[in-house]
């Protein structure tokens, strides 16, 4: 370090004040250095900023018995954010059993203060009054008690997409290539197994929330929803006069999304419906958008517990949710974005990759 | 294949129930379907070794890690975006500027990919701040400044605003970042103009609760300890050594070898009188990053403990770091103007600097600077008109009152001069380890 500021000093032409001032620090100076305005950056706690949220049946060849649950937060954990959870805050899965768009049954964890590089954790699942533990156990350890298995801790993030590509516009796939953004980064994950029975028989919905001293923090049910309808998004600039929508959207409940967030998802849609009107005859664009606005808002992850899953039925880690999404969302105009799996997963619980 | 025949199939059945509301229905027609007195220190927060290289992590390792990606990716502009944020953490850290440019350089690649990325451009505002191109910084700013994405652009127009001297616009700008959300960054900065409006309770207690919100949202490291500095500074300014000290010293728990939190210990120290202790810390604060205040404050130490050829040592430093400056990008003009006006050298210099940067900077300090150099240049009448600009905003820093009390004393305003010397030790009568005494002296003088 101090060898290469002797060369930007030297660089930046000052080489004859260098020999005029004999003075014992000149080695270390720096070119130039910050005074002392710097506010920080504004930044979000990733601790409980939800990735992803899946819901499948393990194994090949799926045991319909078995369902396992999992929400990953910590964006980039251990590059942008941390590896640990909130201590203290709620980590929930809700289930919905009777198709209200309410939940019927939580599975809520909540994480003890770092300790040793570990925290604590309970695992409950919680039915109207009756709240049981159902697991507990410290992190980054395969915990199984009771046909309940549990696991919490940082993992290769399941999630591929090339979201340089739809940063850019949606211009997915140049020369046919796609850019996986996410290959090589890690998540924290909370992920349960559980006999399919404890959470429902037939269809249910899944989603996913972060609760912080009461206050829901974000919350999530099929991938990208919030990133592909709610602005500012790339079809739609949004604007800070109009409030943060997206802190909004998290913090309203899916019984509520027709009725508040509708719009958004059909403003989105006929931009991007209207991309294929070349080729396409538009007119039945409105009626298609209206009945897809009628299936992706609630964001809840629908899932027919006894039937195999895969997305759209639940989520299962390897799913490329993003094609499925892109074709439906566009009409069938973009089909990929030329990315696909990157992950290398465990056959056994908790079934996600090992931590880059 | 497979997903897009699914797909194909979640899609007629998503049409076919077209004005349904949520429910499973589609489910199960198809099986795949688709305040505060006295704040208190914040604590370290324990984190072991092993997770710490993971849970925390560090600015060197995010350097790294895009560098990397980038490495392998020339068309990677959200890994530059990250790539120069972690740059400018580094710098935050260091305050080596040298990672602003390198920072800069890295948006600037990253907008050339894809120029309509909010993010690189919220980020570069940011940057051009923090090497004082304010007009650039804005330029850059207020094109994004109503899109969520580039809300860090927003915080950006207040800062530069506040450098600037446009403190109405900075305000605005601040309280729609607060409007936004209840964050650290939009309470400091709130805290900030608060103070330079001479409300320091309120600044304190805003800064102790962007300090403790901070800390909750799972903060660490150099971006925690800022606000335990920043609570030092304001403690230090309302004459509450002790208190600024255990700020000082929380800051240095948090990111123990911290240049900014090391120098206000040394000053807290020092105020405290205990001039070696000081003389330490402004060494450590000086090997780490030579910044001219520092090192200008470690001559003063060793001035007042009458080691004059250390001190004129360290003046030496000063002055060629000015040198530098000049072929930089004048970081530190108001710093150096400020210290050749306060050790009587380069008068000429200061006043040349100081002027130059009140064209660009009508602010508290600019103004303040600009009457202190004439002032020492003789020109008591043009100081007196800037000082009073100085003073107008109600900011409570006895520095300023000192410099006014001065001003006034050579004018033979012989009353208000022992007012605004007065008001300037009542303030904080350790306020400077050399300019205190001058303070005292004059006051003595005029008595």
């Amino acid at each position: 370090m101090r060898a290469r500021r002797v060369r930007k000093l030297i660089r930046i032409e000052v080489l004859g004040l260098l020999a005029v001032a004999a003075v014992a620090t000149v080695a270390a100076i720096p070119a130039v250095s910050a005074d002392h305005l710097d506010a920080p950056s504004t930044k979000k706690d990733g601790r409980t900023d939800i990735n992803d949220v899946y819901v499948f049946h393990p194994g090949v060849s799926q045991n319909l018995n078995r369902t396992v649950l999992a929400i990953t937060v910590n964006p980039a954990a251990g590059v942008i954010s941390g590896t640990a959870f909130r201590p203290g805050a709620r980590y929930e899965l809700l289930i919905d059993t009777n198709g209200n768009a309410r939940p019927d049954i939580t599975i809520r964890t909540q994480f003890s203060a770092v300790e040793n590089g570990q925290q604590d954790y309970t695992v409950r699942r919680i039915k109207g009054d009756d709240s049981k533990v159902i697991a507990r156990g410290e992190t980054n350890e395969v915990e199984s008690e009771d046909g309940v298995k549990a696991f919490a801790g940082l993992r290769d993030d399941p999630f591929f997409f090339d979201l340089a590509a739809f940063n850019a516009g949606a211009a997915f796939c140049p020369g046919g290539v796609g850019t996986d953004f996410f290959l090589g980064l890690n998540t924290s994950v909370i992920a349960v197994e559980v006999p399919t029975s404890m959470i429902g028989s037939g269809p249910v919905g899944v989603w996913g929330r972060t609760v912080v001293s009461g206050d829901q923090i974000e919350r999530m049910g099929r991938p990208a929803i919030l990133t592909v309808f709610i602005p500012p998004n790339p079809f739609e600039a949004g604007s800070t006069a109009e409030g943060n929508l997206e802190d909004q959207f998290n913090r309203t409940t899916p019984n509520r999304d027709q009725a508040r967030w509708r719009n958004e998802v059909v403003n989105s849609l006929t931009l991007l419906y209207s991309l294929n009107d070349g080729t396409d005859d538009p007119s039945d664009d409105a009626g298609k958008i209206q009945g897809l606005a009628n299936v992706l808002l609630p964001d809840i992850l629908t899932v027919d517990l006894s039937m195999a899953t895969g997305f759209l039925n639940g989520r299962g880690l390897a799913d490329d949710v993003i094609d499925a999404e892109l074709g439906l969302i566009t009409e069938g105009l973009i089909t990929t974005d030329c990315v696909n799996n990157d992950s290398t997963f465990l056959s056994g619980f908790p079934y996600l990759g090992e931590p880059n | 294949m497979a997903k897009f025949k699914l797909l194909s199939l979640f899609a007629a059945v998503a049409l076919g129930f077209v004005g349904l509301a949520y429910g499973f229905a589609y489910l199960v027609a198809s099986s795949r379907a688709a305040a505060v007195a006295e704040p208190r220190p914040l604590a370290a927060t324990n984190h072991s070794a092993a997770l710490a290289r993971t849970d925390t992590p560090a600015a060197a390792a995010q350097i790294a890690f895009w560098s990397k990606r980038v490495a392998g990716d020339a068309g990677a502009y959200i890994d530059l975006t990250y790539l120069a944020q972690a740059y400018a953490r580094k710098a935050r850290e260091t305050s080596d500027v040298g990672y602003y440019v390198r920072a800069e350089a890295a948006l600037r690649r990253a907008l050339r990919v894809n120029p309509r990325y909010v993010q690189a451009k919220a980020s570069l505002s940011t940057v051009l701040f923090s090497l004082h191109e304010f007009d650039k910084a804005l330029a850059t700013a207020r094109p994004i400044v109503d899109d969520p994405r580039g809300v860090q652009a927003l915080a950006t127009l207040g800062d530069a605003n506040l450098a600037l001297g446009q403190y109405a616009r900075a305000q605005a700008a601040y309280d729609r970042l607060v409007a936004w959300a209840a964050t650290p960054a939009g309470f400091s900065r709130l805290a900030l103009l608060a103070d330079l409006r001479g409300r320091t309770d309120e600044a304190l207690m805003l800064m102790d609760r962007a300090a403790k919100l901070a800390q909750e949202s799972g903060e660490y490291g150099e971006s925690l300890a800022w606000y335990a500095y920043q609570i030092g500074e304001l403690s230090f300014k309302a004459a509450r050594i002790d208190l600024a000290e255990s700020h000082y010293r929380a800051a240095l728990r948090l990111f123990p070898e911290y240049p900014l939190a090391l120098g206000g210990l040394a000053r807290a120290r020092a105020a405290q009188g205990d001039y070696q202790a000081a003389i330490r810390l402004y060494r450590r604060a000086t090997e780490i990053v030579p910044q001219p205040d520092l090192v200008a404050a470690l001559g003063d130490v060793y001035a007042a403990t009458g080691r004059t050829s250390e001190a004129r040592e360290q003046y030496g430093t000063v002055e060629l770091i000015g040198k530098l400056a000049r072929v930089n990008r004048q970081v530190y003009n108001r710093q150096l103007a400020t210290f050749y006006a306060d050790h009587d050298l380069r008068l000429g210099e200061a006043l040349r600097l100081a002027l130059g940067e009140l064209r660009v900077r009508k602010d508290v300090y600019g103004f303040d600077a600009a009457a202190w150099a004439l002032h020492k240049n003789g020109m008591h009448v043009r100081a007196r008109q800037l000082v009073e600009r100085a003073l107008s905003v109600g900011t409570r820093d006895p520095r300023l009152y000192y410099h006014a009390g001065m001003i006034a004393k050579a004018q033979g305003r012989t009353a208000e001069a022992r007012s605004l010397l007065s008001d300037a030790l009542r303030m904080n009568p350790h306020f400077d380890v050399l300019q205190a005494p001058l303070a005292r002296a004059a006051l003595d003088e005029l008595a």
